[in-house]
């Protein structure tokens, strides 16, 4: 991570840190330059084959102030597939291991209640909508947006690819793999971070419940409007046969069918709903990471404590001439010279041990006050997101329920006038 | 009460009906029409009570209602009986009478034979083989009552149908002595309904090749049969509008749980805003959760009428081509060709418009339903819009630990008291929009703040406003314009822009 990409020289520097209060002070990409994805394409393997064609995104960076000269040009414009902003999105993961780290949309549907296929235009569409909030939120986080891998992301044409495997990030991903997936048992978990562990876990249960259900009267609701499209084929064709009648019943057909065609439209807002929720899920999850990284770093103290505590007592027994077996069983064994020489050297491990210590008490206690700052600024953007995304909910409701109402009181009043 | 101890049934009241029966509302919007379906005397052991009184309409001297359905058994069977209840002016009947569904059939059979040139009203079908495992469930007894009503009041209002001595009998003789006069009659009529029909029938097969079409019964008949198509399918739509309605509520009442145990977790905004879910669900899933039956009972019954004309239009051209075939030219057929063709002018003229008046009543019965259930839909998620961005200034931020809050906060976070006002808010939001919700695709709209003009349209957008208006500034905390309307027909209506945001500066 480099801080020369801002083109506020740091007076905050890595490890002074800023009140969450301060937090959305500093500077970030997003004050300098726009980013847009604006449109999607098609690309084949070479092959023929459908299965092997894939999706290219066209990211656009316009940088609107005129005095930020850290990007190589004003305009940029550049592709890049999904696999691309999942390597980024894993290189921010593992190299900023205390930030809650933005998701990235739905890599498989999830929750579908009609038969979908990532390249369904619509799905597309949406998935192009998430990518770009991905980029927004990262250009908006003041410490991952001036990344140098990030910003070569947006501007590296050529071998983006290289840059980022270079940079050894998946390594370190998969160690990180490897040392999450022990299970962590600490001595003292830190109870806050548990809490907070505890919370992620919880909104991700709620939101899945929340968009599984959601689902399901989507799709019970789009059945029953389309249903009503053959009460208005049923209406039409009645019309014909009938004399007085048929103007009442034609008329409506009418709206019957308007019925079935305003469900388009609000299943299409309800689904942008569902993936500002599935982002929030994914939050949730990114949340629970960073509570691991927590606890793997305690888990590292906890080992140094350990360590250190065995040492000491390796060397008060060394110290005594009474490591090793045969000294316990017989007593004494050793000269003294080679008790003073075990003595000396577990001293010096001793040393290095205690720094060890140190170390590991101070890292944690650095990663606990950044995380406890991200985790905060996370909460309080989730929330007012969550709160904005379920009125944004009942709101649409409140539409389709007027829409509805409105098109059974006219075909009510239709059939009122017949003769 | 009539009953005598001839064979001392014992009354076993089915299950109570008032929660099944037809649309039952507690909605004011929907209109009287429903009285009439909702069977309110079923579960009574006793049969005094009078239930809907029995009033004549203009025009017609006579009224007959069938209701009350009850279990009976008797020492062979078990059966139900139906409470016929008549007020006429030409007789005296005693104040109802209790009749099973083979009576009906009695009663149809021997007005068919009776009156050959008049389609009778059909009845409810027989059980079909499945049903029988559900003879007496309460939804199906209900149907069956429900049609059986309809076929009586046809009767009763035909025109023809109505002196037929046969309703008289029907509906005077005291319940012990009707199987005696009715059986009786019925060999003696049998025979001659049997032979009638082979009669008839007769004539008319031996003159299958030559298809007379007289303009004046094609109409009608291609008219009976469209109708007929008509309402079958519009029975089976209406079928899968309640189906649909119903497992839909049942999603709701799933969402308002969900709802429920989100909100108790999660403190804050959030969890008013879960709680309005649940209260709009609760309220959506309310409104669909009936599915009244009188459609059932009265459209197929309909459509089986239009068949029975059409029948009967056939009938008479078979009249009609064997009369024109020549070879029983004689007076005679002639004049039954004549009758029956009277027979049939009168009868549609008759049907038509009563049945034209019971189709409206049924779909004005249907779309005053739907316009409850989304009267009701409409009203509880307006509320639940209320209910959920109402600002609460008093409410803290809860969704952390309070200790974690406690903890952080004092050292690094000064706090400000919450009960700000607006000037505070307003500086808050200054400094939270530079990160605030990223949605530049949902915006559609133009006027995008920039990032440096951010400020004064917010303060402008945070009139609180109970209209949907087109969402403006909502996601006005970005600042990147979006200028390009990414679709341009999601119209994302912003209800209110009453959350005022609370935030710990």
């Amino acid at each position: 991570m480099s801080a020369e990409n801002s083109p506020i020289k740091p007076s905050i520097s890595q490890n002074n840190i800023q009140p969450v209060a301060d937090f959305e002070n500093q500077d970030a990409l997003i004050k300098h330059v726009d980013i847009t994805i604006v449109e999607s394409e098609q690309r084949a393997n070479g092959t023929l084959h459908i299965r092997d064609h894939y999706t290219v995104y066209l990211i656009d960076v316009k940088v609107t102030d005129p005095e930020y000269k850290q990007l190589q040009t004003m305009i940029n414009r550049i592709w890049r597939r999904y696999t691309e902003f999942e390597q980024i999105h894993d290189y921010l993961q593992v190299t900023y291991p205390h930030v809650v780290i933005p998701p990235l949309p739905e890599k498989r549907i999830i929750y579908a209640w009609r038969k979908c296929d990532t390249t369904d235009p619509e799905f597309i569409e949406r998935r192009r909508a998430g990518l770009e909030n991905f980029l927004l939120r990262v250009a908006s986080h003041p410490q991952l947006c001036f990344d140098d891998q990030f910003i070569n992301f947006l501007q590296q044409e050529h071998d983006w690819r290289e840059t980022i495997t270079d940079s050894g990030y998946i390594l370190q991903a998969e160690n990180k793999l490897k040392s999450l997936s022990v299970s962590i048992r600490l001595q003292k978990p830190d109870p806050e971070i548990d809490g907070v562990k505890s919370y992620g876990k919880q909104l991700e249960a709620n939101l899945g419940n929340f968009l599984y259900t959601r689902s399901k009267i989507i799709e019970k609701n789009y059945a029953l409007c389309k249903l009503h499209a053959n009460y208005g084929k049923l209406f039409s064709e009645w019309s014909v046969i009938e004399k007085e009648m048929g103007d009442g019943l034609q008329k409506a057909g009418h709206y019957f069918d308007s019925i079935a065609v305003s469900i388009e439209s609000i299943a299409e807002d309800e689904e942008q709903l569902a993936d500002q929720l599935k982002e929030y899920l994914f939050y949730a999850a990114a949340l629970q990471h960073v509570c691991a990284n927590h606890e793997a770093l305690q888990r590292n103290l906890e080992n140094a404590n350990d360590t250190l505590t065995n040492r000491i007592a390796e060397r008060g027994r060394a110290a005594t001439g009474n490591s090793g077996l045969m000294a316990r069983i017989f007593g004494t064994t050793e000269p003294d010279i080679v008790r003073d020489q075990n003595t000396r050297a577990l001293d010096a491990k001793i040393v290095a041990d205690t720094r060890a210590l140190e170390k590991a008490r101070t890292d944690l206690e650095e990663f606990r006050k950044k995380a406890c700052i991200e985790i905060e600024y996370f909460q309080r953007q989730k929330d007012k997101d969550l709160h904005e995304s379920l009125v944004n909910f009942i709101a649409l409701q409140v539409k389709a329920a007027k829409k509805n109402l409105q098109a059974w009181t006219q075909i009510k009043e239709c059939l009122q006038n017949m003769p | 009460m009539i009953r005598s101890n001839t064979n001392a049934p014992l009354y076993l009241p089915v299950i109570p009906f008032k929660s099944k029966m037809a649309s039952e509302s507690s909605s004011a919007v929907l209109d009287l029409n429903d009285v009439d379906t909702t069977d309110t005397e079923v579960g009574s052991v006793t049969d005094d009570r009078e239930g809907s009184p029995l009033i004549m309409e203009t025009g017609y001297d006579i009224a007959i209602k069938v209701d009350g359905p009850m279990k009976q058994l008797s020492t062979l069977e078990t059966y139900v009986t139906y409470r016929v209840r008549c007020v006429c002016a030409r007789w005296q009947s005693p104040p109802f009478v209790r009749r099973r569904y083979n009576h009906f059939k009695l009663l149809h059979k021997r007005l068919c034979a009776s009156q050959p040139l008049v389609a009778i009203p059909p009845l409810p079908p027989l059980h079909s083989a499945r049903q029988q495992l559900d003879r007496y469930s309460p939804s199906f007894v209900a149907v069956r009552s429900l049609a059986l009503d309809a076929f009586m009041e046809r009767i009763a209002k035909h025109p023809i149908l109505t002196h037929s001595n046969d309703l008289r009998l029907f509906v005077i003789t005291p319940d012990e002595e009707f199987d005696k006069v009715f059986k009786s009659e019925n060999s003696a009529l049998n025979l001659w309904g049997l032979s009638s029909a082979l009669y008839g029938n007769g004539e008319a097969k031996s003159n299958n090749g030559a298809r007379v079409k007289d303009p004046e019964f094609t109409a009608a008949a291609d008219y009976m049969k469209s109708l007929q198509q008509k309402l079958t399918t519009l029975c089976t739509l209406t079928n899968k509008l309640y189906d649909g309605s119903v497992s839909l509520s049942n999603e709701y009442t799933g969402m308002r749980r969900v709802c429920d145990a989100w909100g108790s977790q999660v403190g804050g905004r959030s969890s008013r805003a879960c709680g309005a879910i649940s209260a709009g669900c609760a309220s959506a899933a309310a409104a669909r959760s009936k599915a009244p039956l009188k459609y059932k009972a009265i459209l197929p019954l309909l459509a089986a009428y239009a068949n029975a004309h059409l029948e009967k239009i056939k009938t008479r051209d078979a009249l009609h081509a064997a009369y024109c075939a020549g070879n029983n030219a004689t007076d005679e057929s002639h004049n039954r060709l004549e009758q029956a063709s009277e027979a049939l002018r009168s009868e549609l003229a008759d049907w038509i418009p009563k049945t034209r008046e019971e189709i409206k009543t049924h779909l004005l019965e249907l779309a005053d339903r739907q316009v409850a259930i989304h009267t009701q839909s409409l009203m509880g998620w307006e509320a639940a819009l209320k209910l959920s961005s109402d600002t609460d200034i008093s409410e803290l931020f809860k969704t952390v630990s309070k200790t974690a809050v406690q903890n952080l906060s004092p050292s690094k976070c000064p706090m400000t008291d919450v009960d700000s006002d607006i000037d505070s808010d307003s500086t808050d939001r200054k400094g939270s929009k530079e990160n605030g919700r990223i949605k530049a695709d949902l915006n559609d709209n133009s006027d995008l703040n920039d990032k440096n003009d951010t400020h004064t349209n917010e303060t402008a957008d945070e009139k609180t406003d109970d209209e949907m208006t087109d969402r403006s500034n909502v996601k006005d905390n970005n600042e990147i314009s979006n200028d390009r309307d990414i679709s341009n027909d999601i119209k994302f209506v912003d209800p209110l822009q009453n959350f005022t945001d609370v935030e710990l500066s």
